[in-house]
Order: C-alpha cells, then sequence, then structure tokens
C-alpha cells in the first residue's frame, strides 16, 4: 500500500516500517479472518503474545476486568510454548509480509536466551521483544523490573544468544526507568519498548474482594497514555536507543504525540481490542495530516518535543 | 487454525429502529438496520455492541444475535437484560443512535435432520432461539420444533410468543410456579422425555447448563450449549474468554476461545469445575 518513500514510513534503529503503526504483544492473531476490517500488510509490524518455553495455561478466568480509561487485564501469559508456536503460529504470522517481532518471556535468564536463540536467527523473525516486564505472572514485574541488574542480566544473555535485534519491554512499574533504559542499552538491547501494562486493581467492596483472582492486574488503554507518554519521553531522553511507544494509543493524533515525544514507533493494544478498525482509522488520520496539514514526513516529527 | 468456512467479521455502524421494553422486567428488544452483518449471520452467533455516542462502558458487550427480520433481511434484533452498566446504556438507545457492531462472531449452532429439536432455554439464554427456530424451519422442515423456556418467576419467561409465532411449540417452567410447570427447566426436560431421535440445543446460565449436563449424562456430548465467557474483543485475539474443556481419554482438558470455537460448545466437553461461573466477579462497583 505504502512504497518505500512513503510519508508514513519511519525506523526503529536499523529496522525500516512502512507505518508506525505495530500490534502490541498479546493483543493481536491472525485466527480470525481479517479481510476488510484490517489490512495486516498496511501495520508496521505485528508483536506476537508473548511466548514462554513451555506452555501456560494462564491465569482462571474471568481475566478483564473493565475500568475508567480502559480494561484490567490478567491473562498470565498463556500460550502454547515454544514448539506449539514455532509449528502452528510463527508460519501463519510470517505469511503476513510485514515485519514479526517475536515477544518471549521466561522465568530466568536461560528460558530467555534459550528462546532468543530459537527465534533470533530465523529470517522471518525481525526482532525479538523481550518482555522482562509482564505483571500478571509471579515472577514478572517483581523478578526482573525492580533492579536494573537483574533485568540487564536477562537482556546480556539474549545477545550472547543471538545477534538479531532485541528490543526491550520495559515495565512502566520500574522505578527510575532511565537507568532500567541505560542498563538495557549497556546490555545490548537494539531499540526499548515503552512500556508495558501498569499495575491496577479493581475491587468488588460489597463482597470485600478483588475483581479479578489475582488481584492487582495490567491497566491498559487510554487511561494511561498520559503517564507512557511521559515515560517514553524520559527514556528517550536516556539513551541513544530507539524507542517504542505501547500505551492507550487510539487515534492519528495519540501517534504524532508518542513520535513528538521520543517514539520512533507505536503498538496499538487495547483498542484493537475494541475496535478492530481502529489501524485503518489511525492509518487514515495519518494520512490527512500528511495531505492536508502537509506535515511532510512522521520520521521528521520524531523526538522534536521542546524542552 | 483460522476457522475454515467462516466469513470474515465484520465493523459495522448499525443504526437504531426501535428499542423497547419487552413486557417484562428489564428486557429490551432493540431493533437495528445493520445490513452486513444481519446478511451473514447463523443462528447461535453473536456481534459486539457498543452505544457509540457513550465512552463508558469502554467495550462492546458481547450479545447474540437472536432474529434477522424476514421482512426487512437488513434489520438484526438484539434482545437483552440489562444487568450492568454496559447493557443498562445499551438499552438506552433511541431511534437513530448509532451501535457499533462487531460481528457477526463466534461459530454457532450446527443444525441437522433430527425427528425432533428441542430448544432448552433459561432466562435471558433464549436469546438466540428465534433465528435458530427459523433456520431450523428451512433446513429441517416438517420437523417437530419444541422450545423448554425456563426462568425463576413468569417475568423473566422472554421471547415465547415470537417462537410460537414461528410455529415453535413452547413449554414454560418456572421456579416459582407462576406460569406452566413448576421447578427448573432440566426437570421440565425430564418431564417431556427424550427419544434418540431428539437433537439439543440449550442456552442459559452456567448453573443451568451444569445442571443439564449433569442431568443428561453421556448423552450430554450431543447437546449443543451457548456458553457465556467475559470477553474483551470477541474475535480471538485477547485470549480472555477461555473455557476448560476435555475431549474424550483427555484428562484435565484444555482451554478453548468462547469467542472463536464457541460459544456453542457440545456440552459433555465442558469442564465446569474449571470453568468458574461467568457471573463470581462480574459486578465491578465503581464506573460512571
Ligand atoms: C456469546 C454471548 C452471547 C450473549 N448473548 C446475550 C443476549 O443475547 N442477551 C443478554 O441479555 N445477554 C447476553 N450475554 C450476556 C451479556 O454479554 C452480559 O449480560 C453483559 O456483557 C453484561 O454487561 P454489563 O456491563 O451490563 O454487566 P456488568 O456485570 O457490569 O459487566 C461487567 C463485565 O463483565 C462482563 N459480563 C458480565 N456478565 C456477563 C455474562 N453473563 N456473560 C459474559 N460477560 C459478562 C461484561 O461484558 C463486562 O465486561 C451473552 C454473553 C455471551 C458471551
Ligand atoms: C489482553 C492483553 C494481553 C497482553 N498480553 C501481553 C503479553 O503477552 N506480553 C506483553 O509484553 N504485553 C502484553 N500486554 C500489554 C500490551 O502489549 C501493551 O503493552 C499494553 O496493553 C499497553 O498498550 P495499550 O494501552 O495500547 O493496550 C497485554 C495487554 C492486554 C490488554
Ligand atoms: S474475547 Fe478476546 S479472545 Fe475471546
Amino acid at each position: 500500500m505504502h512504497d518505500a518513500s512513503s510519508p508514513l514510513e519511519v525506523a526503529v534503529g536499523d529496522l525500516r516500517l512502512r507505518s508506525p503503526l505495530l500490534t502490541a504483544s498479546g493483543t493481536f492473531n491472525l485466527k480470525t479472518d481479517l479481510t476488510g476490517v484490517l489490512d495486516v500488510r498496511g501495520l508496521g509490524g505485528i508483536v506476537t503474545k508473548t511466548v514462554t518455553r513451555k506452555p501456560r495455561p494462564g491465569n482462571p478466568p474471568p481475566r478483564i476486568a473493565e475500568v475508567p480509561g480502559g480494561l484490567l487485564n490478567s491473562i498470565g501469559l498463556e500460550n502454547e510454548g515454544l514448539e506449539g508456536f514455532r509449528a502452528r503460529e510463527l508460519p501463519r504470522f510470517a505469511a503476513a509480509g510485514v515485519p514479526l517481532i517475536v515477544s518471549i518471556g521466561g522465568d530466568d535468564a536461560g528460558e530467555f536466551a534459550e528462546l532468543a536463540a530459537a527465534f533470533g536467527g530465523r529470517p522471518e523473525v525481525a526482532a525479538v521483544e523481550i518482555n522482562v516486564s509482564c505483571p500478571n505472572v509471579d515472577r514478572g514485574t517483581a523478578a526482573f523490573a525492580a533492579r536494573p541488574a537483574a533485568m540487564a542480566r536477562v537482556v546480556q544473555a539474549c545477545r550472547d544468544a543471538t545477534r538479531a535485534r532485541l528490543w526491550v519491554k520495559l515495565s512502566p512499574e520500574s522505578p527510575d526507568l532511565w537507568a532500567f533504559a541505560r542498563a538495557a542499552e549497556e546490555a545490548g538491547a537494539s531499540a526499548l519498548t515503552v512500556a508495558n501494562s501498569h499495575v491496577g486493581l479493581a475491587v468488588d467492596w460489597r463482597r470485600r474482594r478483588p475483581v479479578l483472582g489475582r488481584g492487582a492486574a495490567g491497566y491498559t488503554g487510554p487511561g494511561i497514555k498520559p503517564l507512557t507518554l511521559r515515560l517514553v519521553q524520559t527514556v528517550a531522553g536516556a539513551t541513544r536507543l530507539p524507542v517504542v511507544g505501547a500505551g492507550g494509543v487510539e487515534s492519528a493524533d495519540d501517534v504524532m504525540d508518542y513520535l513528538v515525544a521520543g517514539a520512533s514507533a507505536v503498538e496499538v493494544g487495547t483498542a484493537y481490542l475494541r475496535h478492530p478498525g481502529v489501524f485503518a482509522d489511525i492509518t487514515a488520520g495519518l494520512e490527512r495530516f500528511v495531505q492536508e496539514e502537509g506535515i511532510g514526513r512522521l520520521q521528521d516529527w520524531v523526538g522534536t518535543l521542546a524542552s | 487454525m483460522q476457522q475454515p468456512d467462516r466469513p470474515p467479521m465484520i465493523v459495522e455502524e448499525g443504526v437504531v429502529l426501535g428499542s423497547r421494553p419487552a413486557g417484562t422486567a428489564d428486557c429490551t428488544l432493540l431493533s437495528l438496520r445493520s445490513p452486513r452483518v444481519a446478511a451473514r449471520v447463523r443462528p447461535g452467533q453473536f456481534v459486539m455492541a457498543r452505544l457509540l455516542r457513550r465512552d463508558f462502558p469502554y467495550l462492546g458487550r458481547p450479545l447474540s444475535v437472536a432474529d434477522v427480520d424476514p421482512a426487512d433481511p437488513e434489520v438484526l434484533l438484539l434482545v437483552f437484560t440489562a444487568v450492568g452498566a454496559g447493557t443498562r446504556r445499551l438499552a438506552e438507545a433511541s431511534p437513530g443512535d448509532a451501535v457499533r457492531l462487531v460481528g457477526p462472531l463466534g461459530n454457532g449452532f450446527t443444525i441437522a435432520p433430527a425427528a425432533e429439536h428441542v430448544l432448552i432455554a433459561g432466562g435471558i439464554g433464549v436469546a438466540p432461539f428465534p433465528l435458530l427456530a427459523r433456520y431450523i424451519a428451512r433446513l429441517d422442515p416438517g420437523a417437530q420444533r419444541v422450545c423448554l423456556l425456563g426462568a425463576a418467576t413468569r417475568t423473566g419467561l422472554h421471547l415465547a410468543a415470537r417462537l410460537r409465532a414461528l410455529g415453535v411449540v413452547v413449554e414454560t417452567a418456572t421456579l416459582d410456579g407462576s406460569e406452566g410447570f413448576r421447578g427448573n427447566v432440566v426437570e421440565r426436560l425430564a418431564a417431556h422425555g427424550l427419544h434418540p431421535g431428539s437433537r439439543l440445543y440449550a442456552c442459559g446460565p452456567d448453573a443451568m447448563l451444569a445442571a443439564l449436563a449433569r442431568h443428561l449424562g453421556p448423552t450430554s456430548d450431543t447437546c449443543q450449549a451457548a456458553l457465556e465467557a467475559h470477553m474483551a474483543c470477541g474475535f480471538g485475539a485477547c485470549n480472555a474468554c477461555v473455557i476448560t474443556v476435555a475431549d474424550p481419554g483427555e484428562s484435565g482438558g484444555h482451554h478453548e476461545l468462547a469467542c472463536l470455537q464457541g460459544p456453542v460448545f457440545a456440552l459433555g466437553r465442558v469442564r465446569w469445575e474449571r470453568t468458574p461461573p461467568v457471573c463470581v466477579a462480574a459486578r465491578p462497583s465503581g464506573g460512571p
């Protein structure tokens, strides 16, 4: 749809994307025929659900609860595991014809490294996104998002295992996120995804119980946009690495906000669950900016926020 | 595992033609002009529906397509009870309002010739049955169609007149005996009796479906049940809506998505002990 000179084209480091819009991990797959709703080939790329070494059943339902500004989710990284994903899902994603970013997760650096090696070497995989920030598993945020050194060991192990592009997905819950960004950079990251779900809680006060079984859950959607936008600004200012924004993007204006704040591209999650036509709507909005407002190439807006 | 032979889903802004209380407590009949969804929908499929002029709730709500107007095949009917913020907002829709529909979603019922088609409904679980009854009449003309319709009390019996107008024999059951048989719909089924040529379709609360499964025993494999699950997307993207099912010889079972591999499952496959009832945590107190 867009040729090489398309004004919508952006780059995340040396990876060129025909659009700044990527799918966010855990919110997209190709099990449904999307003809007429979403032109997959117009996407900048697809980020897969986080894959772990062994299949994981995830958390018991209910797994989502609505809150003002979006939703809370507690999926718990349900996935088919490395073998199942490689056999059944990867071929379908590879056939989509857009850059494929495989998200990986694990309990320790060794598991991450094994997954990075398994996917990093494959020609159909443009990058590996290291999910060191899932809030919905016992060893998610707590394990790797509390101290930069713990996270850096994971990134280093992945770097030792593959020469592939490594995107490190940071947690908005980490204190001093800039320190995590620098530690990831030193450990060999190629880009930083900012950020994973925030952490929230919904309670049913009459029953004195959390609405979702695990209690705290991932908060995503438009309500987190200002929070994550600020983190993007912080991280972009702290490292030379390209940043991929993720948090509450719903419109072409949101995309431009993220680019100006320092993101090279954005991932869209919750807005797609709500409205599968959102990618088409945002793309049309960006094209209107280009045609009617003469904003030129999106790429030229990245990181131009006046300080 | 892209679902075989399933036409692509559609995103369509349906226009509300009419919204009226269905006579009984908190139940709304919403008719919408939605030509593309109406043309494709099959019995047992559902839509994610959201009133566009409201920012909250954020997500659409899964609702069965209850019927397509034979006089105007661009018009579909949703029938729902207002139980929380989402359904209350939808009940406020007035003519001319836009409702975003994503659908048709899910697998739907499979119809095959049978001596007798028995539709077993608990409360608002009757919603998908008018369209189902229409299709059965078309695909298996002459076969007997019976709907066993149960509720706590008579005001919870919905769509009986519509089903009767479609030539369905409707037998009601209420727990308080205010109309029809006194007892629940599973007991009503026991009174009705089954023969080998009966084909069963069920929809209702989890507790009813679980009781039905116990009552049917091994024959529950042949009963098609439409299940509910909490959904965010409705089209297989988020993994919210898992149901635990087991195939013969499989211990423990595995997850399938209610929105993609369901909502209709062979009743005997469902592992109720591992599929917590949808209502347990379904009432967050907050929200504008
Ligand atoms: C495939 C399918 C078809 C359905 N068809 C109909 C229908 O035709 N008519 C009808 O009245 N109801 C139907 N339901 C149930 C209906 O979706 C819920 O009553 C509705 O989502 C409640 O939303 P709420 O905001 O009013 O309630 P709240 O309790 O405030 O909802 C809070 C959250 O829980 C979810 N939730 C609550 N109860 C249910 C439930 N029983 N099933 C699924 N999610 C629930 C909501 O979607 C929302 O995300 C169907 C459910 C499914 C899964
Ligand atoms: C249902 C759901 C599942 C998710 N699963 C994952 C996951 O497996 N791995 C991951 O890194 N992020 C996961 N996320 C987080 C998203 O990728 C994204 O970072 C977050 O939702 C913020 O973006 P949004 O506001 O556009 O949704 C999930 C989010 C949702 C809503
Ligand atoms: S509701 Fe999202 S996968 Fe079923």
